[in-house]
């Protein structure tokens, strides 16, 4: 009888532990099959003649191939093109992956190429554990000398370069031709024009600007308002204590958004729409304008109205003695490599292949292909007849107004942004007046500084 | 021959969920508490500032106003939940046709993931396109419209009747388990002896249920300082910060602005009001026992 229930459980124990044994090895064909899966069959030798490297690259998004579908590609493309190197894609939302990320630094266990914040990154920078990327930009100077001007800028601290713009950032507003049209209307250059434009809409029923303040983040096309009004004459002595905020530049851009909360620009449930409800009313073409980016160029380009939508960099101001032709062209949240790299010459070779196949001529073609924005020159046609919406918003790009070095909010601590972004949704809201909205910034500055 | 003590099996079957608790619920709050003291924005290492986040954050309004606002939606759970879902029980624990459906729907709020009933409830109360002022609307009562969401006043209220929406089946499942384990012979005993039924209220079931009030209110407590999602779904804390309650601006300073040392200081001292309202809350009660025996 003994024997019998021994006999039992070895029985248990084995077949459990196949099924075990059974499952890892079928789901490590499954992970060879993917990773190997675009790798050619006369490439195969020579992966196994060389050493493979791996490394992770970790993305701002949940789901990388829906989300980010060109960066995507891009490493298919270089995997294919390299089959001795294994890129590992990590994907999590913006607010998951640099919360992370951050304690990635903590646990000295950061991926080696990852998307990051501005301020993180200066940060992480400052604390040794990103890569100096000079040394990469020296060995490939026909991409250093491709990028876009001042992209390299806003990630270059005292000579050190600790990130590439991953795409550059281009904001401002998205128009709907075709409502234009209805209503005898034409796209305004100053923003006395604009305020016409919004008084005529909103007497005909129509949302001027469709624009959400639950994410406090989305505040794009005002922060060429800041760049118009002197910011970057302003910026460096604010944050060293020596100017405020709440000054007389800076007061009257407050008050155009006062003024245009006032006459009806927002729609009236501005307050608990958010970003996303804003760029549904937009493509339901319910607003004239939407506050925005770059980013929607091939989710505009599929929609049936493509032709309709235009890209605006916004209103100038007569009011103001700083330049005005000055457009949002700057570089979005960098790639960053950790420090840790360095410490093997094999690992460090791939990851500077990789971001050489990012920026250069195949990866920008990739880019291009996904009506995705590439920070570098490009110097390929574009259909216009096929891809309106994305011919328009390049020309933007290319066109002969200056940019900033960054987006204003990416230039200052987080909390300072914050405060930038909460304080722009207080004049939406009509909650603060342009005095409060500003002294609230320069308590947080304050408050940074001690 | 015992191999262990009793006393040692006891401590030998307690210890891994001793360890366990110990390691994610204890020690946790040793190190929120450590990182309030500290200037840690989340990245490099944290520099030790003594108490200067704890006056940082008195002395913010918005952390001020989130902890109103956390106060009246505990003032509504208060005054509407407990009494209501009390009363739910009471019904519950009466015999009619379609009781269990009637129970099914009841228990049902309790089900749906916070997250969803802040959506639903975005189409309920959202000032242009809620249910609400559409109904208001409708029955040309436009003077009562109000921005139930999204304005500056009323959203704790709203969330509190979202919130006692919500739970309200629990919390009477709760009660509904007391009241069932009050003998039978109580309530025949009072009939006979003549007692109506607001008399055997007060004098057999409320103090029969003792033990239940306790449990729900320290639920009631402990649930409204955990009210999260509804706010991030409703109004994620807007307009500018002014519906947040203590976890979602807790959350906000924390890992949006990236101070982890006022956002840590934040959550000692939610947990420190949450500790000890509940203390006070059964002090009292206990104290008023004592008082009625």
């Amino acid at each position: 009888m003994k024997g019998k229930n021994l006999l039992l459980i070895l029985v248990l124990i084995l077949s459990l532990g196949t099924s075990v044994i059974g499952c890892s090895s079928e789901k490590k064909d499954e992970t060879t099959k993917e990773v190997t899966e675009n790798v050619s069959n006369e490439k195969v030798e020579e992966v196994n003649k060389e050493e493979s490297v791996s490394f992770k690259l970790a993305m701002h998004v949940a789901n990388v191939e829906q989300f980010e579908p060109a960066t995507y590609a891009i490493v298919q493309e270089f995997m294919k093109e390299n089959p001795n190197i294994t890129i590992e894609i990590e994907g999590r939302d913006t607010e998951e992956h640099t919360k992370t990320m951050r304690a990635n630094v903590q646990a000295n266990n950061l991926p080696e190429v990852f998307w990051m914040l501005p301020a993180d990154a200066k940060v992480m920078s400052e604390g040794g554990y990103l890569l100096d990327l000079n040394e990469f930009l020296d060995s490939y100077p026909e991409i250093k000398n491709n990028f876009l001007p001042n992209t390299l800028v806003s990630t270059n601290e005292n000579g050190v370069q600790y990130g590439l713009p991953y795409q550059p950032l281009v904001t401002g507003f998205w128009y709907n031709k075709a409502i234009l049209a209805e209503n005898n209307l034409e796209l305004p250059t100053t923003y006395e024009e604009f305020v016409a434009i919004i008084k005529a809409l909103k007497d005909k029923g129509v949302t001027p600007i469709a624009q959400g303040t639950k994410d406090n983040y989305a505040t794009w096309a005002f922060q060429h308002f800041y760049v118009r009004y002197g910011y970057y004459d302003k910026i460096d002595d604010i944050l060293s204590g020596n100017d405020l905020f709440n000054n007389e530049d800076f007061i009257k851009m407050y008050e155009k958004i006062e003024e245009m909360s006032e006459i009806g620009a927002f729609p009236d449930n501005v307050a608990t729409m958010g970003y996303f409800d804003a760029l549904q009313m937009f493509e339901r073409g319910d607003a004239a304008f939407l506050n925005a980016g770059g980013w929607l160029t091939s989710q505009f380009e599929e929609s049936e109205n493509a032709k309709n939508i235009g890209f605006w960099w916004g209103p100038t101001f007569s009011d103001s003695e700083y330049k005005q032709e000055v457009g949002m062209k700057v570089p979005a949240a960098p790639f960053v490599v950790s420090a840790k790299v360095a410490e093997d010459p094999e690992l460090k070779d791939a990851v500077f292949k990789f971001l050489a196949f990012y920026y250069g001529e195949k990866g920008t073609q990739i880019m291009v292909d996904n009506q995705i924005l590439p920070p570098v020159y490009y110097n390929g046609k574009i259909d216009e007849e096929n891809s309106p919406v994305f011919a328009g918003i390049l020309n933007k790009l290319n066109d002969s107004w200056s940019s900033p070095i960054a987006q204003p909010d990416l230039y200052v601590p987080s909390n300072v942004a914050d405060e930038m972004n909460n304080s722009i949704m207080g004049m939406i809201n009509g909650i603060y007046t342009p005095e409060d909205a500003l002294n609230r910034i320069d308590d947080t500055v304050k408050d940074t500084i001690n | 021959m015992h191999l262990f003590s009793k006393k040692k099996i006891i401590i030998l079957l307690l210890l891994p969920t001793l360890i366990i608790y110990t390691g994610y619920i204890i020690l946790p709050i040793f190190i929120s508490f450590y990182y309030s003291l500290t200037d840690y924005q989340g990245i490099l290492t944290p520099n030790f500032i003594g108490l200067e986040n704890y006056f940082k954050i008195f002395q913010d309004e918005l952390f001020i106003n989130a902890i109103k606002n956390t106060f009246i939606i505990l003032v509504i759970a208060f005054v509407i939940l407990i009494p209501a879902s009390f009363g739910l029980a009471i019904l519950l624990n009466e015999k009619f046709k379609g009781m269990s459906v009637f129970k099914a729907l009841t228990f049902a709020p309790n089900i749906i993931a916070p997250i969803i009933s802040g959506l639903i409830f975005v189409f309920v109360l959202d000032p242009e396109i809620g249910l609400i002022n559409n109904l208001l609307d409708l029955f040309d009562l436009s003077m009562l419209k109000a921005k139930w969401i999204g304005g500056e006043k009323l959203t704790p209220y709203s969330v509190g009747i979202v919130y006692t929406w919500q739970v309200i089946g629990f919390n009477a499942a709760i009660f509904l388990a007391g009241l069932k384990m009050i003998p039978k012979e109580l309530y025949e005993a009072a009939k006979i002896d003549g007692a109506n039924s607001r008399k055997i209220l007060r004098y057999i079931t409320i103090p029969a249920m003792h033990e239940t009030n306790i449990i729900n209110i320290v639920l009631v407590i402990t649930g409204v300082f955990k009210v999260f999602e509804l706010i991030i779904q409703l109004t994620n804390g807007g307009p500018n910060h002014l519906s947040h309650v203590l976890t979602t601006y807790m959350y906000h300073t924390t890992f949006r602005v990236g101070n982890y040392g006022k956002g840590m200081a934040m959550a000692v001292v939610s947990f420190v009001f949450s500790i000890g309202i509940t203390l006070i809350l059964l002090k009292v009660r206990s104290r008023k026992e004592v008082d009625d025996e």
